[in-house]
């Protein structure tokens, strides 16, 4: 499993330094929980360490690392989401927030995260990356493989979808 | 521009989208659209803090943490497969030793396949006709009956006989395959005095009576017969 070449796992040496943030940020959009994303992230550097001599272009390995770190966090996010629902069935059911409780930050950042999981995959990584990014969208061009445009065509439609989602708690019940 | 209009253009306004003149003078003029283009930002600079708190860093030597991990992951380079293969190549040796075995069992009754020598251990399979059932010879009789016996059938025993019997029985024997020697070796005379059959008391047979048949000329009886039989015989 270890590289054979020094100088190969000089440069790996080189790319995590400079990519742990990434992959766990990103890990970090998806499951929201710390411990997950550290383990997620852990694991998509042994992936990318293990796979690493293959790799022709490594100028293109934070493109990369960001594919692994994302589909090991989906993967990690449905195991949790049917962990919960198995724990859930056992549990009886909480009473339902009103909306006061839910204009609560706290309670409006849940609301945010959940209308982000309802995005389609292709809005939902655009958003998260968009946003670790500082919203610097060439760089999510260059990470997602796709040009700019492009990425400012879906975060535009990704926003507007958000906010028809929470729309109804920023205004209030009378709406709703 | 109305109201009712505005509305979209108002959402993709406070959304990042683009506005046209027309709509700004609108806003400016009605204070309801006003209100709801602030609506709007709100939520949108609710999203954006919602977003924000995406920016979290890993806690400590993240990096650290991630080189003891592949150096964990190195020293046992995929250990759970190699704990696995002894399992699975038993388990896989046991099926094709089983199919094997079920391949070459002959059944009754029906068509079977067999593995053939150009096909390996797996062909496709070859249908026989049923096996035909084995020869068996019945009791002891198989060496002075002269049928072959079977491959596997063990030898017969040793025939016990009263000495008069067993002379009578090779004689016979002798003239009907001229096998005597095998058959000498299966038989057995009792010990005098240790057998409960009956001595026969005059071992001389009889003179077969050969009378004399008159045997005469299909001709004769032709000629003698019908008109129907003489005109078949010709």
């Amino acid at each position: 499993v270890s590289l054979p070449d020094p100088a190969l796992h000089g440069e790996f040496e080189r790319r995590l330094a400079d990519s742990s943030t990434l992959a766990f940020r990103v890990a970090y959009g998806v499951l929201r929980n710390r411990e997950d994303a550290e383990d997620v992230a852990q694991e998509a550097f042994v992936k990318a360490y293990r796979k690493f001599e293959s790799l022709r272009d490594r100028l293109r390995f934070r493109a990369w690392l960001v594919r692994i770190a994302w589909r090991l966090a989906l993967d990690r996010q449905r195991a949790n989401r049917r962990r919960e629902r198995r724990e859930r069935a056992s549990i009886e059911p909480e009473p339902p927030l009103s909306i006061e409780d839910a204009a609560v930050s706290k309670e409006f950042q849940e609301h945010v995260w959940r209308a982000i999981d309802e995005l389609p995959e292709a809005l939902r990584v655009v958003v998260i990356l968009a946003a670790i990014n500082g919203h610097d969208l060439n760089e999510v061009g260059a990470l997602l493989g796709v040009p700019e445009g492009t990425i400012k065509s879906r975060l535009h439609r990704a926003r507007k979808d958000l906010a028809e989602r929470l729309r109804w708690i920023a205004s209030g019940p009378k709406q709703r | 521009m109305d109201c009712e209009r505005s509305q979209t253009a108002i959402a993709e306004w406070a959304h990042g989208g683009l506005a046209s003149a027309e709509l700004r003078a609108h806003v400016c003029e009605c204070p309801s659209c006003r209100l709801r283009l602030e609506a709007e930002r709100q939520l949108a600079r609710a999203i954006d803090r919602g977003l924000e708190a995406l920016l979290v860093d890993p806690q400590g030597e993240f990096a650290a943490r991630v080189r003891e991990r592949i150096a964990r992951t190195a020293a046992q380079p995929h250990g759970s497969t190699i704990q696995w293969l002894p399992s699975v190549a038993a388990t896989l040796g046991v099926i094709a030793l089983g199919g094997i075995t079920y391949m070459a069992t002959p059944r009754a009754g029906g068509p079977r396949s067999r593995p053939t020598e150009k096909s390996g251990l797996f062909p496709h399979p070859v249908l026989l006709p049923p096996p035909r059932p084995p020869i068996r010879a019945v009791g002891n009789t198989g060496a002075l009956s002269g049928l072959p016996q079977a491959r596997r059938q063990p030898r017969p025993s040793e025939v016990l006989l009263p000495p008069g019997q067993a002379a009578a029985l090779l004689s016979f024997s002798e003239s009907l395959w001229g096998r005597r020697g095998h058959a000498a070796s299966l038989l057995k005379t009792t010990p005098d005095g240790e057998t409960d059959l009956p001595e026969p008391a005059d071992l001389t047979v009889a003179p077969l009576e050969v009378k004399p048949v008159v045997v005469r000329p299909l001709e004769a009886e032709v000629e003698s017969g019908d008109g129907v039989s003489n005109q078949r015989s010709e």
